[in-house]
């Protein structure tokens, strides 16, 4: 029997995947799922290690009950759905014309990328000193003679539709859908936009039914990824936008830290929401970009 | 039925010699008319240039005496079938081939019961709603070739419609092709590098070199009067015999042979393997030759031999009764001498 | 016409991309610019000679960025490769819920993690310290050094190792002569987005330093709100340059189409 049935022996090589995950995700899980569960123990008053001991839900019931984070909630939601959309559509007009061939394309498409890796912190203070009242485009439209005073110019930095910020996203990502698209327009081609055309397809029906779904799952998949990241930035709605309404995260953050510390289980709660939010867009994100990956 | 003209078409890319220069070409009606030639030649690019992918820099294109160089693309009616299909992944079977249809405004019920009957056609009969993915090469590329066929195009243009196919689904395909191409009567032009393709396939053969026509004709001439060396040697001639010709006799430092009728300007006369025989006695047209290597070929035996410095390969499709190493006379018949 | 209007395009583009950059470059030279001057009427570079010295603190925050920066990248890299190799080379189970945990953090927003985490640094004496920032920075970096690395081993032929193996190698002989050597320019690059990332923080640096640690854009938040738009600009220019240099250095190891690697999934 035993000469039939060889007797498993012990070797590593069952425990590789485990052993070299073993680090990455021992560290993700400690600092990051362990982080989270502190913030989630801590939006219900429960941290015994520092005495609390009491388990409350007064601080969820608190932030749903205030104006201000619903507030807060839509004018995050406007300003992650407008730049989404606004520099989704950018993004492809771009790509549509860069892919083209052209003098100086490398050096171009060499700029179109430049601002992915510019933190968006400098983005910001450029946008400041341009759309400010008297920042360059003011002085601008002074020249035109279209203003004569700075306080004519329309708030376009930390004003009530958040254009300031708006504007930074738009600036940042567009590049970075941008260059997703492009990549994918390049590593395709036009092979089958030619043979839409040779089968009869105008220009128009050449980009509705071979362009858009060619370049759909990097659209889908970037744009998920900007939505997510500008609802949950905090320099730049902090830098650019209004002190009320404020962006989610600077509603949360100026909770935290508010002279009054009861205000914290709250500032715990609104941050662990817009985490929420978050990873409900990477399933999404996950789920889109599997079934792109089967098809 | 439509006649396709090319008259003087240059075509030129950006920074690189030219793709097609001072081309002429008709293409008969009705036909298949196969652009043969090695990569680089310039026969993808007379393919776009008839499809309207491209713009010729000079020269014009006719469609039954009509010029269509300012007709673009999608409304020109010569459609082409791509070398890797190009059935797009992200639409069913019947969507990919309904999809000129679509483009037409064809409503929909009736462009999918074309889209279903052309599908039968190409014998995929009930594979409207899948998925191209599932689909192997070969019925991609009926697809493909349906995707064309349904939008009833002038010209349908194959970039190398059998190359990606293994030889058993190479026949099947060419069968299909020639079925379609006569049912439909259409004018077909087919671009390939591989002389096998062009010859089962066309009616008409027009071979490029570098841009330009080397030799148009039925695809038998090219073995029977290739002419020229290259072309000789491309169409898988191995056997080339330097002299010179004075009258009808062909004379080298290896013997004599008369050819059938006289030419002139010529250095070298050829001989396709399959015509070379073992000489049953002394005659005009042989000579002495060395077995160096005996193959069989799974249908025919190669047989090397040596003349000298000549080396010479011919092919039976019985065994020699030689031994490898001995000699014996080579007859070469003059109706199969080639000079140029 | 058609000509023209690509042109114009092109024209848009470069300019939409450079637009916030113009007020910077010239603010950082400017002395007077008073509304509605189109260009400066005074020109001085006080703002440069001023953020280089001390008073501006600009050579402390330039070196704790340095040191947290490039330990953040390197501890990123050390423990995100095994991990990218797995994800990069294998099926397996559970593969899915790795990803998913793996991906988490580079889309949640660090600061939900960091407000919960920032009692027991205090406990443990690592807030307002160097190391405590640099153990925060892995919370962004990891998960991009781990993803770019699993798109690098994606690409790359394992087959190699055990030709390797084959001919005699060990396993460190292997890892040194066959891997490293083979996957080398993705490194590069998966190090040089974890040191952008960790460059750019602003708010977990804020929050686990408390102000001790001081780092460059902690720097710039100050100076941008206390409106010196000379200094401002000049601080602004100097923190981008390693983005710069990163893009510099991407475009000629790869093309423009793995530079965005870092922004996209790695798989």
């Amino acid at each position: 029997m035993s000469a039939l049935q060889p007797r498993s022996r012990f070797t590593w090589e069952r425990f590789r995947i485990p052993l070299l995950l073993a680090p990455a995700l021992s560290v993700i899980l400690l600092l990051f799922g362990g982080g989270l569960l502190l913030t989630l123990s801590q939006s219900f008053g429960y941290l015994p290690i520092i005495g609390k001991t009491e388990f409350s839900l007064a601080a969820w019931q608190a932030i749903f009950q205030r104006g201000e984070f619903w507030q807060s909630l839509f004018l995050t939601l406007w300003i992650g759905g407008v730049a989404t959309l606004t520099s989704t559509i950018l993004a492809i007009l771009c790509a549509l014309t860069l892919r083209k061939q052209f003098r100086g394309k490398k050096a171009i498409t060499f700029l179109f990328q430049l601002n992915i890796p510019i933190p968006h912190i400098v983005g910001a203070i450029g946008i400041l000193l341009l759309f400010s009242q008297s920042g360059l485009i003011a002085r601008l439209a002074n020249l035109a003679g279209m203003i004569n005073d700075p306080a004519q110019f329309p708030a376009l930095v930390n004003d009530r539709y958040a254009f300031g910020i708006i504007a930074e996203y738009v600036w940042k990502e567009t590049c970075f859908i941008g260059t997703i698209v492009l990549a994918t327009l390049q590593s395709v081609g036009e092979d089958y936009e030619n043979a839409a055309a040779s089968l009869g397809a105008n220009r128009w029906q050449r980009f509705r039914y071979v362009t858009l779904p060619l370049i759909m799952p990097g659209v889908l998949t970037a744009s998920i990824l900007v939505f997510a990241f500008a609802f949950g930035a905090f320099e730049i709605p902090f830098l650019l936008g209004r002190r009320f309404p404020s962006a989610l995260s600077v509603l949360a953050w100026r909770s935290y830290t508010d002279t009054d510390l009861a205000l914290r289980p709250e500032a715990m709660a609104m941050s662990l929401f817009i985490a929420l939010v978050s990873t409900g867009l990477i399933l999404l994100y996950m789920t889109i970009s599997r079934k792109l990956v089967r098809e | 039925m439509t006649t396709v003209q090319l008259s003087s078409i240059t075509k030129t890319y950006q920074g690189s010699d030219f793709a097609v220069r001072n081309f002429d070409l008709t293409i008969p009606s009705g036909k298949i008319t196969a652009l043969l030639g090695p990569s680089g030649s310039g026969k993808s690019t007379l393919l776009k240039l008839i499809a309207g992918l491209l713009t010729p820099d000079s020269g014009d294109i006719t469609f039954d005496d009509v010029s269509v160089i300012s007709t673009p693309a999608e409304s020109r009616g010569a459609v082409m079938a791509f070398q890797n299909n190009l059935v797009f992944p992200w639409m069913s079977v019947g969507e990919n081939v309904a999809f000129g249809l679509k483009m037409r405004g064809v409503p929909k019920k009736q462009r999918q019961q074309q889209a279903a009957e052309m599908l039968e056609l190409v014998q995929l009969g009930g594979f409207n709603n899948r998925k191209p993915t599932e689909l192997s090469g070969g019925q991609q590329q009926r697809v493909s070739l349906a995707r064309a066929l349904v939008t009833q195009p002038k010209v349908l243009l194959l970039d190398e419609p059998l190359s990606n196919l293994d030889a058993h689904l190479r026949d099947e395909m060419r069968t299909l092709i020639q079925g379609l191409q006569h049912k439909f009567e259409i004018t077909t032009i087919v671009v390939t590098h591989d002389q096998e393709e062009a010859v089962i396939l066309a009616d008409q053969i027009a071979l490029l070199f570098d841009g330009e026509l080397h030799q148009l004709g039925q695809p038998s001439t090219f073995y029977q009067q290739p002419a020229s060396r290259r072309i000789a040697e491309f169409f898988g001639g191995t056997n080339f015999i330097p002299g010179t010709l004075i009258g009808t006799d062909f004379r080298t430092i290896y013997g004599d042979f008369t050819v059938r009728e006289p030419r002139t300007g010529v250095s070298h006369f050829t001989i396709r393997p399959e015509r070379i025989q073992v000489a049953q006695a002394l005659s005009a047209n042989c000579l002495m030759a060395t077995l160096v290597e005996s193959t069989f070929m799974g249908t025919h035996y190669r047989h090397q031999w040596q003349v000298e410095t000549l080396a010479l390969v011919s092919t039976s499709v019985a065994p020699l009764t030689l031994a490898v190493g001995e000699e014996t006379l080579l007859y070469f018949p003059s109706d199969a001498l080639t000079c140029f | 016409m058609k000509r023209f209007s690509k042109g114009v395009a092109i024209a848009l583009i470069i300019f939409g991309v450079l637009a916030p950059f113009i007020p910077l470059l010239i603010w950082s030279v400017a002395r007077r610019w008073y509304f509605p001057a189109i260009l400066p009427t005074e020109w001085s570079l006080r703002g440069w000679s001023y953020a280089f010295s001390n008073a501006s603190r600009l050579p402390q925050a330039l070196r704790q960025s340095f040191a947290v920066s490039t330990t953040a990248s390197l501890l990123a890299i050390l423990i995100g490769m095994p991990a990218g190799r797995v994800l990069g080379l294998y099926k397996f189970r559970g593969k899915t819920l790795v990803e998913f945990l793996i991906l988490a953090p580079t889309i949640v927003p660090a600061f939900a993690v960091v407000m919960g985490i920032h009692v027991l640094f205090i406990r443990y004496g690592l807030a307002d310290t160097l190391s405590g920032v640099i153990i925060v920075h892995l919370i962004p970096t990891l998960p991009y050094v781990t993803l770019v690395l699993a798109g690098v081993f994606a690409n790359y032929n394992v087959d190699y190792e055990s030709q390797a193996r084959s001919l005699g190698a060990n396993t460190w002989q292997v890892i040194r002569y066959v891997m490293l050597p083979a996957i080398y320019p993705g490194v590069i690059v998966a190090g040089m987005f974890a040191f952008i990332i960790s460059w750019s923080q602003y708010l977990l640096t804020l929050m686990i330093g408390g102000g001790r640690v001081l780092t460059l854009p902690l720097l710039l938040f100050s100076f941008a709100s206390s409106g010196d738009n000379n200094v401002t600009a000049a601080l602004s220019i100097i923190f981008i340059l390693p983005a710069i240099a990163l893009l510099v250095i991407t475009s000629r190891y790869l093309t423009g189409r793995n530079a965005s690697l870092g922004a996209t999934r790695g798989n």
